[in-house]
């Protein structure tokens, strides 16, 4: 370490100047001539006693950026700046962190002295120092798999600095509070008191955009363009100019484009998704999401191929490449990409329910299941994973199970909702959805009654909102035997997911839910309605075998026989081996007989006997063939005849 | 606007000048939005008129050809690349475009690739191809988005993209709609006709009166196989001035094909086929009518043409298929089948004659997917139905053979062998009546196989009703058509003895005797002879009359107490005075030839 240069050098040298070379040589990423220039400012003051903060910051951070973590570390903690230096902790911390030692980043954190950690109302400077520090503390603590104490240094992060954009990211990518929690904690931010309102209406925006980012897309009509003030909510006293200019300046940017994109993948609308993710390296992991819902393995394929000839350390390269052996059905090497991704990043709870995918495409439920409660713990706030899990439980035969994890599904997604229709309601409507989970939960103790049956839906249908879950519900409580439940459920997704459009224009995305609702019409008992179902069903999916057997049965049901053996027709040239299909035809076959029998044979019989008989004497003369009737004797007529055996 | 004039007896008017200048028109507007066939189906119409002489006014319509100036460049590439079948790209071309032939141009070919897309995609998994759904979907949301500036054109284009989706209904209302809009666009009137699948649904369109409306109402005939009406309609506009149409002539071609007049339909292809030697279109029935007719050596001859014409057309394939039946190489016609298949999946007489083959095969249960598969096309084909009917009934299943033979009955009511069919499956379920009804109702539509009344008779004989068994019997044996049959021996033999329960020896002779023609009644002949002259000897000598049975329908009883009496010479052997309308022989003319279904 250069620390013995004399004194006297020091008057000479302008260390101003120095620091200024030091800043520029960084910000041009000339990391080793950063280095000797902060080398020998730290040098010069350091003769005139202690080496100030300031200095020793700017060599360690010279050294972390040459990727010397060690170094950079000990210069700092060799001086034991860390514990009354803000910026110096933060660079300690970073070197350990990049050094995979989160425990020792944590230390010196603790080390540290408590005042400094205190954010302060007057020095946004130091807050926005501190907001960095508690960043490397959620990084650090949720390496250590100490989620919530992460989310909650990301929140005070956040808090002390608004503008921590990095926060917020981590936070929401952790999922590690519920959406509605998270919407309080953006709308309860200090926005105004910390920056410009313009700023703060941007950051306002794009934050709440951020947090939306499973609420689908409003529809082409009034796309892209949010109705501005609707959507800030109460703390905002902006005038609606700058609103919109605000607007405008962020729906250019790149982060905008990747929101926009995100809600759209929320509403199922893929393609758009995909076209809205303009940049071709930005956004990995939606865009892997998009071209696997899209089916385009040769895209993803190539994507994949391009992320990990390029970072090769980065975990959504090797996520890509798992998705795509996923997408093409081979599971086992899925797997094997995926496990790498782990490996890279603990913390993804997308790769694990990628992973679980995969079990649950090899029929794997047990294994399936497994991956999806890594995933609902690695994201505890998101609705997704146990979506998934009950799904699972309904696979494999658990109904109860099953409304259980839909349910809070369907609570964690709902809460979202309230919350965008009113702050500060959010927070009670998700804990009443968490009540709400918890009474199943004292029900189920009780078990098997009818009436509970019945009870076990009910919670979802109440509070769901997510056409996904609600989807799912129906379908697990259509095949729980609670078709009334089943088919409110899956009405329910029907309208989410159109949203304020009519019926007949939801997206083909939603023929499944249109047959399921279909069958339970049905199961209901109203198999005209069932019919309309189907036929909405079979104009987004036409010439579908198992369709066309579902209205055949809604045909025999209505007593249409000859309908329902044509639409069972259908089924069997679109599917030759559809056994349902098969059984039924016979069935309605059967009794298209019956019918006949009785209607034809006595009423209609064409020959009873009384009218039979007199027509037969006709014969023995041969004259009632018109064309022998000549008028001529007998005689001729028998002479006709001998001719012939002649 | 009007209901379409079915069964107009009277001479339809036609001026050949607006035809014309309709074609004219038509021809440049279906040429420049890439709607090729119904261009050629037009200019054929137009060359069929070419002795027509106009004078057009050349000066006054100066084409315009709708585009807008800046777009005519992007038109123009893209209807290049169109012609070359690449349509993303011709798609891609005219993404902005916004003058009507573009918009439609752009959207065809939209349409055009993912068909072809799924076309080639068909073979390679069975599973719906949701890209190509998905391609249908969109278009739809953009007809939906555009509704109020469609023009005939579009919605036609939304008619066929409708129709692919199966939602039939709203397809006809659009499509009429397309034909209201433009009159002149044949192929919509022809998804039209496929649509209208029964006779009152065709009389229920709303169609503009338009001299298009005669082509349309005669094509939906053939469609509909109402093949008298076709044909009249046909020489209508033969005599409307059509007469040199080649089109015209292959349309009465197949309706005489159609109504079983194989020399008059054969007459007409090879007419044609003079005119036009290089004429694919229909040969398919062509060869169907040499396959009838057993002609191998021009079906061979027609085979290599088609094949040295294009080798890559359905017809060709079908062709050749049939000259393998012919031939009885079934294996080879299945494979020939299956290539105009791969060529179009929609083409339903190739699935139902590879049905045909897979029954002559034995392999039945390949032969009800094709009849499935038939089905799905239209399912108001009556030879789809009927092979179903005829595959289940070699696998035995009774049931539901019946269904399917009565659906073939109902679909084609006037052809006898689906009832005997279905008469015989009836039998076979022990289902007596009805199986004497449909036998019935096979002699009295005009019975083509001759078997119907045998069937009856034996069918009446089983079921212990000897007077009607004896009714039907005589019919029979009284159709000169019957001659040579090989059920006429049981016949005789059992009107013979019919005859001597009731001592009614002249009658009884008379039967016996024909017995003697045949080896194989020839001994109960004898016999019965023997009887009859024992009777004869054994009345003569008791001169009593004698006692007639008590069972002895009425009529037959004054009939045998006329000739009892012993004086032929006053009373001829009466004829009963029962109006026989019960059995009279139908008047239909019959025809013995094998035809193949």
């Amino acid at each position: 370490m250069a620390k013995s240069v004399s004194a006297a050098t020091t008057e000479c040298l302008n260390i101003d100047f120095m620091r200024s070379l030091v800043k520029q040589y960084s910000e041009l990423g000339q990391w080793t001539s950063a280095l000797f220039w902060a080398d020998v400012a730290a040098a010069a003051c350091s003769g005139m006693g202690q080496a100030s903060g300031d200095d020793i910051w700017l060599l360690a951070s010279a050294m972390l950026a040459r990727g010397e973590l060690h170094r950079a570390a000990h210069a700092v903690t060799s001086r034991a700046l860390h514990r009354r230096h803000l910026l110096c902790l933060g660079v300690v911390m970073r070197a350990y962190l990049a050094a995979k030692e989160p425990a020792t980043a944590l230390n010196m954190m603790d080390e540290c002295d408590p005042a400094l950690l205190e954010p302060r109302n007057t020095d946004q400077t130091h807050n926005r120092a501190l907001a960095g520090v508690l960043v490397w503390q959620a990084r650090a603590l949720s390496a250590l798999e100490r989620r919530e104490a992460a989310a909650e240094a990301l929140a005070a992060a956040l808090r002390a600095d608004c503008a921590s954009y990095e926060a917020l990211d981590l936070l929401l990518d952790q999922h590690a509070l519920t959406p509605a929690q998270e919407l309080e904690l953006i709308s309860s931010l200090p926005v105004s008191s910390q920056l410009g309102v313009a700023e703060g209406a941007l950051v306002r925006l794009a934050y709440r955009e951020r947090a939306l980012r499973y609420t689908p897309e409003p529809l082409p009509p009034s796309s892209g363009t949010h109705p501005p003030g609707a959507d800030t909510g109460g703390g905002a006293s902006t005038e609606a100019g700058v609103e919109a200019e605000v607007e405008e300046v962020r729906s250019r940017t790149l982060e905008a484009s990747v929101g926009r994109a995100r809600r759209l993948a929320a509403g199922g609308r893929w393609r758009e998704a995909l076209a809205a993710l303009q940049e071709p390296w930005g956004a990995a992991a939606e865009r892997v999401a998009c071209l696997v819902e899209l089916r385009r393995s040769a895209e993803l394929f190539a994507f994949a191929h391009e992320l990990v000839d390029a970072y090769p350390q980065e975990w959504t390269s090797w996520f890509a490449v798992g998705c795509y052996y996923y997408l093409i059905g081979k599971s086992e090497l899925a797997r094997r990409y995926l496990s790498k991704a782990k490996t890279l990043e603990p913390g993804a709870g997308c790769v694990w329910l990628a992973y679980g995918h995969s079990f649950a495409a090899d029929n794997e439920h047990d294994q399936a299941m497994a991956a999806y409660f890594k995933a609902s713990q690695l994201m505890s706030g998101c609705h997704v994973p146990p979506l998934y899990v009950g799904v699972e439980c309904s696979l494999l035969n658990n109904p109860p199970m099953c409304a259980k994890f839909l349910a809070r599904a369907a609570a964690l997604h709902a809460g979202l909702h309230t919350a965008e229709q009113a702050g500060p309601d959010a927070g009670r409507g998700a804990r009443q959805a968490g009540q709400a989970v918890e009474a199943e939960e004292a029900e189920e103790a009780q078990e098997e009654a009818e009436a509970e049956n019945k009870g076990r839906w009910e919670c979802v249908v109440r509070c769901v909102q997510e056409p996904h879950v609600a989807h799912e519900a129906g379908v697990a409580a259509f095949a729980a035997g609670d078709y009334r439940a089943a088919r409110a459920l899956l009405t329910r997704a029907l309208d989410a997911a159109r949203g304020d459009r009519p019926v007949d224009e939801v997206g083909a995305r939603w023929a499944p839910t249109l047959d399921a609702l279909g069958h339970a019409w049905r199961a209901l008992g109203a198999a005209g309605e069932a019919l309309g179902w189907h036929a909405r069903a079979l104009a987004r999916r036409p010439a579908r075998g198992r369709s066309h057997a579902a209205r055949g049965l809604c045909l025999a049901l209505l007593g249409r026989r000859r309908a329902a053996a044509r639409a069972l027709h259908r089924a069997l040239a679109a599917d030759p081996d559809d056994v349902v299909a098969h059984a039924l035809l016979d069935a309605v076959l059967d009794r298209l007989h019956d019918d006949h029998a009785p209607d034809e044979e006595i009423p209609q019989f064409p020959f009873p006997e009384l009218n039979i008989s007199p027509a037969a004497p006709a014969t023995p003369a041969a004259a009632p063939a018109s064309a022998d009737v000549t008028g001529a004797a007998d005689v001729t007529n028998m002479a006709d005849m001998s001719m012939s055996f002649d | 606007m009007q209901p379409l004039l079915i069964n107009t007896k009277t001479d339809i008017q036609i001026d050949l000048n607006q035809v014309k200048i309709d074609l004219r028109h038509g021809i440049r507007e279906c040429v420049d939005r890439g709607l090729t066939q119904t261009a050629k189906w037009l200019a054929e119409l137009n060359y069929a008129l070419k002795d027509h002489k106009i004078v057009y006014e050349e000066t006054s319509t100066p084409y315009e050809d709708g585009t807008v100036i800046e777009e005519r460049e992007a038109y123009m590439l893209a209807r290049s690349y169109f012609d070359c079948q690449e349509f993303d790209r011709a798609a891609h071309f005219l993404e902005n475009c916004t003058s009507p032939k573009c918009v439609f141009l752009q959207r065809y070919s939209q349409y055009m690739s993912s068909e072809k897309k799924r076309l080639d995609n068909a073979t390679d998994s069975g599973t719906e191809n949701t890209e190509s759904t998905q391609v249908l979907l969109d278009l739809l949301s953009f007809f939906k988005a555009n509704r109020n500036n469609l023009d005939g054109y579009l919605l036609y284009l939304e008619g066929i993209v409708l129709k692919k989706l199966d939602l039939r209904n709203q397809a006809v209302t659009v499509l009429q709609a397309s034909v209201q809009a433009t009159p002149i666009l044949w192929a919509a009137w022809v998804e039209l006709a496929s649509l209208a699948n029964e006779y009152e649904a065709l009389d229920s369109l709303q169609l503009p009166k338009h001299w298009m409306m005669y082509f349309f109402a005669a094509h939906a005939f053939i469609e509909l196989k109402l093949s008298d009406q076709a044909l009249e309609a046909y020489t209508m506009l033969a005599s409307a001035g059509f007469d040199k149409s080649t089109y015209v002539t292959a349309q009465m071609a197949i309706a005489h094909h159609d109504r079983r007049d194989v020399d008059s339909s054969l007459a007409l292809f090879r007419e044609l086929f003079q005119t036009d030697p290089y004429r694919l279109d229909n040969w398919d029935v062509y060869s169907h009518l040499l396959y009838l007719k057993e002609k191998r050596m021009e079906l061979a001859d027609l085979a290599q043409r088609a094949v040295s014409i294009d080798k890559y057309r359905v017809e060709t394939c079908c062709v050749i298929g049939n000259y393998y039946s012919l031939r009885g190489e079934h294996q080879k016609a299945v494979i020939y089948f299956q290539r105009a298949l791969s060529l179009d999946p929609q083409y339903l007489s190739a699935w139902i004659l590879m049905g045909h083959e897979f029954i002559e095969l034995q392999h039945s249960n390949a032969a009800i997917q094709c009849y499935r598969q038939a089905i799905d096309v239209n399912r108001n084909d009556y030879r789809a139905w009927n092979g179903l009917g005829q595959a289940y009934e070699i696998l035995g299943l009774n049931g539901y053979c019946i269904y399917y033979y009565s659906r073939a009955a109902q679909l084609k009511p006037d052809d006898s062998r689906m009832l005997v069919s279905l008469g015989e499956a009836y039998e076979k379920m022990d289902k007596i009546p009805n199986a004497l009804k449909c036998y019935y109702k096979a002699h009295s539509t005009g019975d083509i196989e001759g078997m119907a009344l045998f069937k009856l008779a034996k069918l009446y004989e089983k079921s212990n009703m000897p007077n009607s068994a004896a009714a039907a019997y005589t019919a029979a044996c009284q159709d000169p058509a019957n001659a040579g049959s090989k059920e006429l021996p049981t016949a005789h033999r059992y009107l013979a003895q019919y005859y001597l329960r009731f001592s009614l020896l002249d009658h009884a002779a008379h039967y016996a005797y024909k017995c003697l023609e045949n080896e194989s009644s020839k001994e109960a002949g004898k016999n019965i002879l023997k009887t009859i002259s024992e009777k004869r000897l054994a009345a003569s000598s008791s001169s009593q009359p004698p006692s007639l049975p008590d069972d002895l329908p009425e009529a037959i009883k004054n009939v045998s107490a006329a000739s009892l009496s012993h004086d032929p010479s006053k009373t001829p052997l009466p004829s009963p005075n029962v109006t026989p309308d019960n059995f009279s022989t139908p008047l239909m003319a019959r025809k013995n030839i094998k035809y193949k279904m």
